[in-house]
């Protein structure tokens, strides 16, 4: 499931995005949006400690 | 051999030098961001400099993926002539969601436009997103700059390329809209996106007075910015190199045709190369004129192409020059308007791309009109269709840019407190100096 690479061969030139629509695309989809959330609210509670501990 | 086999030849040769061409307009257009980082460093007291690095860098790092995630459907998706609502049945616009089933986002033997193409909208989206940089730095919060770059890099600006930069958005299929170098969907989005922002954002500390006079903000290296406003030249000639679709098979073009614009328009880089120069030096010659300040000099240099962006393909190089520098006087005036109304600006970012943005759109409108369209049932250039256009662009960047920072502000997540920015807010990124030989902290 989580082999998503497009690449299943390298005859001729026929290999296309074959896994496209597929379970894995989705979870690794899911995966780098909570990445981009989670580094957003890692700063955000960098933010508020530092005001906490500044004023 | 046959004729069909050396066409065959001819076509996986243009193909792949289409290939070549994008991927090194992309790498040059990097440029771009580097210099904004070195201008935004530049302008930046010591105490804050590696903030506006890391901003600028993570900014480039948050917009790869949003636009991955909506970007490129999304542009493909406003070019069924609607405004608002995404047409997901667009064709190009299923083949592009990264989820769908389709293959249009990753590595395709069959395909060698694609990435390139959405390689070349990614870095103009970031372009978006460092225009937006400069004039917010010293002041606004990580994670609330990176939620607005998201969303701005990553959509808002792409719905204003569906409308007005390809002949099925509305704004070019019912009004002639012409925009050719983006000055009113990549410079005056991002503009006036940013003057939504800072009017909530405020003024960085120390530049206004309680009785309402201003005082100046100096940033730490003058050098540093005039480098980083050479190296932002450099970059645009990528990203204009860019605004050209380069002939090939697997562009969509004929061999016969050659280049042509995004409009689909006959063109080449010979007519881009001519008055992206002759516009760049009016512009600093004006703004020298007016300002004698370095600092608003340099800004005159991006004035002059993004003043003669819009027809950038049409006018005489002497009217280019002319055009550039109107860019350049203009700016320093619009600045001073604007520090009036109490919005510090710290590079002049709302100026340099949103005012002149304007004058980029209309331009062409007052001296261009008339010029026809690739096809009969696309309207001619008028003014009032590039009127429409600029109001369009203007909306589209102020309004969400005003929205989501009232939004982030309510929400504590858009400006430091003054503790924090009295001692640097270096100090609450990972507590870096950018010259700890010889720097004090407060």
């Amino acid at each position: 499931m989580f082999d998503t690479s497009p690449i299943d061969t390298w005859e001729g030139a026929a290999a296309v995005f074959n896994n496209a629509g597929g379970g894995g695309v989705v979870v690794w989809f899911l995966i780098l949006l909570a990445l981009m959330i989670t580094v957003i609210v890692a700063a955000a509670r960098s933010e508020k400690a530092h005001e906490r501990e500044h004023g | 051999m046959s004729p069909e086999e050396l066409m065959a030849v001819i076509n996986v040769v243009a193909d792949t030098a289409m290939e070549g061409y994008y991927w090194w307009a992309t790498a040059i257009m990097i440029a771009i961001h580097a210099g904004f980082m070195m201008y935004e460093m530049g302008a930046s007291r010591a105490k804050n400099v590696m903030h506006t690095a890391v901003k600028n860098i993570l900014a480039f790092a948050f917009t790869i993926p949003a636009f991955f995630v909506v970007g490129w459907w999304a542009y493909w998706a406003y070019q069924s002539g609607n405004i608002f609502i995404p047409d997901w049945n667009h064709e190009f616009a299923q083949y592009y969601v990264p989820w769908g089933d389709q293959g249009g986002m990753g590595p395709n033997h069959q395909d060698g436009a694609s990435g390139i193409f959405w390689a070349a909208f990614t870095l103009f989206a970031m372009t978006t997103a460092s225009i937006v940089s400069g004039s917010v730095i010293e002041r606004i919060k990580m994670s609330g700059w990176l939620i607005l770059v998201t969303i701005f890099g990553g959509f808002i600006w792409i719905v204003g390329a569906g409308w007005g930069w390809s002949t099925g958005g509305w704004l070019v299929a019912d009004w002639g809209f012409r925009d050719v170098c983006a000055a009113g969907v990549v410079h005056m989005a991002a503009g006036f996106f940013a003057l939504g922002v800072l009017v909530n954002l405020g003024p960085r500390q120390g530049r206004f007075n309680a009785d309402g006079s201003t005082n100046e903000v100096a940033g730490h290296s003058g050098p540093m910015a005039a480098a980083g406003l050479m190296v932002i030249i450099l970059g645009f000639f990528g990203f204009l190199g860019a605004c050209l679709i380069y002939p090939s098979s697997m562009a969509g073009t004929s061999a016969d045709l050659g280049w042509i614009n995004i409009y689909g328009i006959k063109s080449n880089l010979s007519a881009f190369a001519f008055n992206t120069l002759m516009g760049m030096a009016g512009g600093i010659m004006a703004a020298w004129w007016v300002t004698r300040d370095a600092f608003w000099m340099m800004g005159g240099a991006l004035c002059g192409i993004i003043s003669v962006a819009s027809g950038i393909d049409l006018w005489y190089p002497g009217t280019a020059f002319v055009v550039g520098a109107v860019g350049g006087l203009i700016m320093p005036y619009c600045h001073k308007m604007l520090t009036s109304w109490g919005i510090d600006d710290a590079v002049g970012a709302v100026s340099v791309h949103g005012f002149v943005g304007i004058w980029g759109v209309m331009s062409v409108g007052i001296l261009l009109g008339g010029y026809p369209a690739p096809s009969a049932d696309i309207p001619a250039i008028t003014f009032t269709g590039q009127l429409v256009g600029a109001i369009s662009f203007f909306l589209l960047g102020f309004v969400p840019g005003y929205v989501l920072s009232w939004i982030l502000n309510k929400a504590g997540m858009l400006r430091y407190s003054e503790a924090i920015l009295e001692m640097g807010v270096d100090k609450t990124e990972g507590d870096t100096q950018a010259y700890p030989d010889f720097q004090k902290t407060a």
